[in-house]
């Protein structure tokens, strides 16, 4: 059975919150045979790719070097929305002034929750 | 047409260099590396002066900076304003041939790198990933092709719609007028009735010797030796002692529409994209912190030059002699096909997503 045909227990990711308990709970065998997890991820969805801490072999050569270099690649398409803010739609402005990762990188703010600016344009 | 402004830089370009060939009256043709980048300038560089020649400034913010050409190479079809417009650009004049806006009314839509031109350069199309926004809740539709007339100006709606797979990425034309689309499997699709068919099969690739198939299919390559490239990785006998890992290409001539899946390499480092050497359809060229030039014939890395740092995308020159490498920071660098290092074009922003196009005209 290939990896994503099993269920998040078997995979050895338990369950921490109702969501994701009740994820667990609809994924039933044959749930699981129509949905597979993306090859290619963009989007705000969420990624099984390996983040900024470990490559595919299990070292660091493999990453992308410099992280500036990546950075507005990840943020561009929401590809880690947990780590990186997303321009594409939650702050659509945070890199504003700051074309240049490797030489702009101070002018990039560190981001309130409570400040994003959700769909629809609305400050929440 | 819409006037869009040329930057200072370009203004600067311009005065320095030779104009475009097609400004000059001769029947030269000349290659131009066209590429989107950060805060929002489409840029045309001349490879071998190593300068920017143009560069225009497109209303609207970056993302994801996908391009395709037109037929004569003279119009650049850009997703454009976070994933939400398809601009057409000349790269001639800067001017804003064609418009596009995906989302209406509480219908949200952004294109993820979905855009391709028919063979004709009358049709763009896009493939749009919907969702429509209630009051209370939030329900994802069914993504839609959408087929817009290249002719219908800066307010363009679709002329056609369809019914589109969900996960597809980059598209290509072939000469038939047949639509690609790399999603889990490689789709034909005719875009004149919205038929599709499974092209080549990844996802339900069903052979016991091997495991999953996994692509990152982002950027839109291949127009060099007018191919659909699509690299892939994936473990042959998985789960035994012989478990071996390689990278491997679906490829599609896009002249006759014969389709191909090998493996070319054994995945021992990572790659963002790869191409096809025009001289020698066994050589590929892949990229990520180095430039591998990989014989597939052999399976074999024959040779590999590390970088200064991660690019994204890679191109070659119709005549094979230049690799162009981009996206990800704010650099092109240029090599020779032995790897010799040629240099540098420095870009006034990062290119993060963008596809690294070369045009003739």
């Amino acid at each position: 059975m290939s990896d994503n045909k099993k269920s998040l227990t078997e995979l050895g990711l338990a369950p921490l919150n109702r969501k994701a308990r009740a994820m667990e709970r609809a994924a039933t065998p044959e749930a699981l045979e129509e949905v597979q997890a993306m090859q290619t991820v963009a989007g705000c969805t969420s990624s099984f790719d390996p983040g900024w801490e470990v490559d595919p072999f299990g070292g660091v050569a493999s990453l992308c070097q410099p992280m500036e270099a990546d950075l507005y690649g990840c943020a561009d398409p929401c590809w880690w929305p947990a780590q990186v803010p997303d321009t594409m739609n939650t702050y659509p402005d945070w890199a504003e002034g700051a074309p240049r990762a490797e030489d702009d990188w101070r002018k990039l703010d560190s981001l309130d929750p409570g400040s994003a600016v959700y769909p629809g344009g609305n400050q929440q | 047409m819409k006037r869009l402004s040329l930057t200072l830089a370009g203004l600067m370009a311009l005065a320095g260099q030779p104009l475009l060939a097609a400004e000059t009256g001769t029947d030269e043709v000349r290659e131009y590396l066209v590429t989107m980048a950060h805060p929002n300038q489409l840029h045309v560089i001349d490879p071998v002066a190593q300068e920017i020649v143009r560069t225009c400034d497109i209303e609207g913010d970056f993302g994801p900076g996908t391009l395709q050409l037109s037929p004569d190479n003279r119009t650049a079809y850009i997703l454009h304003d976070r994933w939400e417009d398809v601009v057409g650009v000349d790269l001639t004049n800067c001017d804003e041939v064609f418009h596009a806006h995906g989302p209406h009314g509480n219908i949200g839509a952004k294109a993820m790198t979905s855009i391709a031109v028919s063979p004709d350069g009358k049709r763009v199309y896009v493939i749009w990933d919907r969702v429509e926004k209630n009051l209370d809740h939030y329900r994802v539709l069914e993504p839609q092709l959408a087929v817009y007339d290249t002719s219908a100006g800066l307010d363009a709606e679709p002329i056609a719609t369809f019914p589109a797979p969900r996960q597809v990425l980059i598209m290509a034309t072939g000469a038939d007028g047949s639509l690609y689309l790399a999603g889990p499997d490689i789709y034909r699709m005719d875009p004149s009735s919205g038929e599709i068919e499974t092209a080549i099969a990844n996802r339900s690739w069903d052979d016991p010797d091997y495991g999953d198939v996994d692509s990152l299919s982002i950027w839109t390559l291949g127009e060099v030796t007018n191919d659909f490239i699509r690299p892939y990785a994936v473990a042959k006998y998985p789960g035994t002692e012989d478990e071996s890992w390689y990278w491997g290409v679906n490829r599609v001539d896009l002249t006759t529409g014969e389709t191909e899946r090998k493996e070319i390499v054994p995945f021992e480092t990572l790659f963002y994209s790869i191409v096809p050497d025009p001289n020698d359809k066994d050589i590929y060229y892949g990229v990520f912190n180095h430039i591998t030039r990989i014989d597939s014939s052999s399976k074999e890395a024959v040779d590999a030059v590390e970088l200064d740092h991660t690019y994204y995308s890679i191109n070659t020159s119709y005549d094979g002699s230049r690799i162009y490498v981009g996206g990800a920071s704010h650099d092109i660098a240029i090599y020779d096909d032995e790897l010799n290092d040629l240099g540098r074009i420095q870009l006034p922003g990062d290119m993060s997503f963008s596809t690294l196009k070369v045009a003739r005209f």
